[in-house]
């Protein structure tokens, strides 16, 4: 007996419908890819059909029940391709073990965002909302390290995110669209070309997570402080990027200040505050859209 | 029991719950209901970010770490990235043991993302044997093994569940966790008297006990973990309680909670009732 090679072949049963559907309608071609000994091809041979099929879907429902949980708008559209995509990644993208629960459901995410962006079957704003409930997960999920306020904005400030911030931009105004699938509503398809850019931060320990729906000049600040720039180039990245010839110097810096008091930003670099690092908490008592 | 039993070194811990963030509040509140806690490892094992809530856990009960990812019964090497972060886990909770299940989740290349049976023969026995030792060596502590519901038998054993259970404590000198409803399901479900499975179990070796509420759904009693404990689960605990001298028990709730937490609290406390008494008859 190997023990190794019959466990390698039971998990598989467990977890791949495939082959399992192989080994039931052609056992010999499914066991030919496992060295079993004769009493352990027996073993195999004479499992329950019918436990081992309900085995088999209890796994597949608690991992999606996993899902449901994470991208409860995603799935409240109630559309059957949205549950086709999610057996199809439970097959597709088994669980080898070493993404743990937490990257399961972020994988899960991407390969709906994919998958949804690709096709004509599905409304075209899944794929964003898809993303936009995976880094809402994620920042309900994931901690941002406690940072020591970083002193006074001046001159010579080069401002940086604040480690745990993350901002994306979507093309589908996200929020709206999460309220009406969630209130059984029909959302608009309508995208923007400008985009809609969301904060998201992750938890901290001593704040909840939460987000913030910016419009677009706020989010050109946002992307300019990269910890980099000092505060007039922050200004002139801002101007290119909006296309605008005024000095923005003013408004530019009375939006930085108001980042900083929201702790979007911070005066300086912190250890772990560029893009790499994790995001962190969103503040919902500031969920509104922001403007200079 | 030997004096020089790791497991005779166990205190009395009383009668608890398993610590759920669902039900967090309430069970904060509830120091005067609840003896202990027992809280799922993999839940704080991952980064250092709930290092605080376990410290505050700590500081208001003892809590046993209680995991589901071990894989006892692989016949591959356990992972040691997992058995630090386990040893982690355990190391901040103090804890006098260290529980988690007879059967196998992982083999290389997939996670099968539940428990699933061990098929109980001798090789596999070694396997168990050698992967307890190594847990055991590297935590300093004993390990205490669940038995697990299972769906099917895989065919072809060369010894019962119970006959596996006694060489693997007797090899070993680990404990057993007794999940008196997940004992109560597999007599339903696989049609087996309960009463005669313990009379061949290594009862003396029991530390503690599980205590939950199932559900049924295409003819299978299923281990939900979501209702109140079932009369039958109670009757049988009565019975332990006339053979073992427990540790502890652990009332397991995982969803569909109640509106009033009492309800919880209610079970925990017959629970505590029961062993009490039985106690005071097996030391007497």
């Amino acid at each position: 007996m190997t023990t190794s090679e019959l466990q390698a072949c039971l998990a598989r049963l467990y977890v791949d419908d495939a082959f399992r559907e192989l080994f039931l309608r052609w056992p010999e071609a499914a066991l030919q890819g496992y060295e079993l000994d004769p009493v352990e091809d027996r073993a195999v041979r004479g499992l329950d059909v019918a436990a081992l099929r309900f085995f088999a879907a209890s796994l597949r429902n608690k991992r999606v029940k996993r899902f449901r949980h994470a991208y409860p708008a995603l799935f409240a559209l109630g559309h059957p391709h949205v549950d086709r995509l999610a057996a199809r990644y439970h097959q597709v993208c088994g669980d080898d073990g070493r993404l743990g629960i937490h990257e399961d459901i972020l994988a899960f995410g991407r390969f709906i965002e994919r998958c949804a962006a690709g096709d004509d079957i599905l409304p075209p704003y899944v794929s964003d909302l898809a993303r936009f409930e995976r880094h809402y997960y994620a920042a309900s999920a994931e901690v941002a390290p406690a940072v020591r306020p970083a002193g006074a904005l001046d001159e010579e400030s080069r401002p940086a995110r604040h480690p745990g911030i993350r901002m994306v931009t979507f093309d589908h105004d996200v929020v709206a669209i999460e309220e009406a699938v969630t209130s059984g509503r029909k959302p608009s398809e309508e995208a923007s070309a400008g985009g809609y850019p969301i904060v998201f931060r992750h938890r901290t320990p001593d704040a909840p997570h939460g987000m913030v729906r910016i419009n677009t000049p706020t989010a050109a600040v946002v992307d300019a402080c990269d910890g980099t720039r000092p505060m007039p180039a922050v200004v002139d990245h801002v101007r290119s990027r909006l296309g605008i010839a005024d000095d923005l110097t003013t408004p530019v810096t009375e939006t930085v200040i108001r980042l900083l008091d929201r702790g979007v930003l911070t005066p300086v670099p912190l250890d772990g505050s560029r893009d790499t690092a994790p995001a962190e908490v969103l503040v919902a008592d500031w969920v509104h859209d922001e403007s200079f | 029991m030997r004096a020089s039993d790791p497991l005779a070194r166990i205190p009395y811990l009383g009668s608890g719950l398993g610590y759920r963030r669902q039900i967090r509040d309430a069970i904060r509140a509830a120091t005067d209901e609840i003896d202990f806690l027992e809280i799922v490892t993999e839940q704080f094992m991952g980064s250092t970010d709930k290092d605080g809530e376990l410290a505050e856990i700590c500081e208001r009960f003892t809590v046993i770490p209680h995991g589901v990812g071990l894989s006892i019964g692989s016949a591959a090497p356990l992972d040691s990235d997992y058995l630090e972060r386990v040893r982690r886990v355990s190391d901040r909770t103090g804890c006098p043991y260290y529980s988690e299940h007879l059967a196998l989740t992982q083999v290389p290349g997939i996670d099968i993302g539940h428990l699933s049976p061990l098929w109980f023969t001798e090789p596999a026995l070694a396997c168990t044997i050698r992967n307890v030792r190594r847990v055991q060596d590297l935590l300093g502590k004993p390990l205490v093994l669940e038995n697990v519901t299972y769906q099917f038998d895989i065919p072809e054993a060369q010894m019962s569940q119970a006959e596996f259970f006694g060489r693997l404590v007797d090899a070993t000198d680990c404990g057993i966790l007794l999940d008196v409803t997940n004992l109560h399901i597999n007599s339903v479900n696989h049609h087996f008297d309960p009463i005669a499975f313990l009379a061949e179990m290594p009862v003396e070796r029991i530390v503690q006990i599980h205590l939950a509420g199932g559900f049924w759904s295409d003819g299978i009693l299923v281990d939900g973990h979501s209702e109140q404990v079932h009369p039958e689960v109670w009757e049988l605990l009565a019975h332990l309680t006339g053979l073992v001298d427990l540790r502890g028990s652990i009332l397991e709730h995982d969803d569909n909670f109640p509106d009033d937490p009492g309800v919880l609290f209610q079970q925990v406390a017959r629970a505590r009732e029961m062993i009490s008494r039985g106690r005071a008859r097996v030391q007497a």
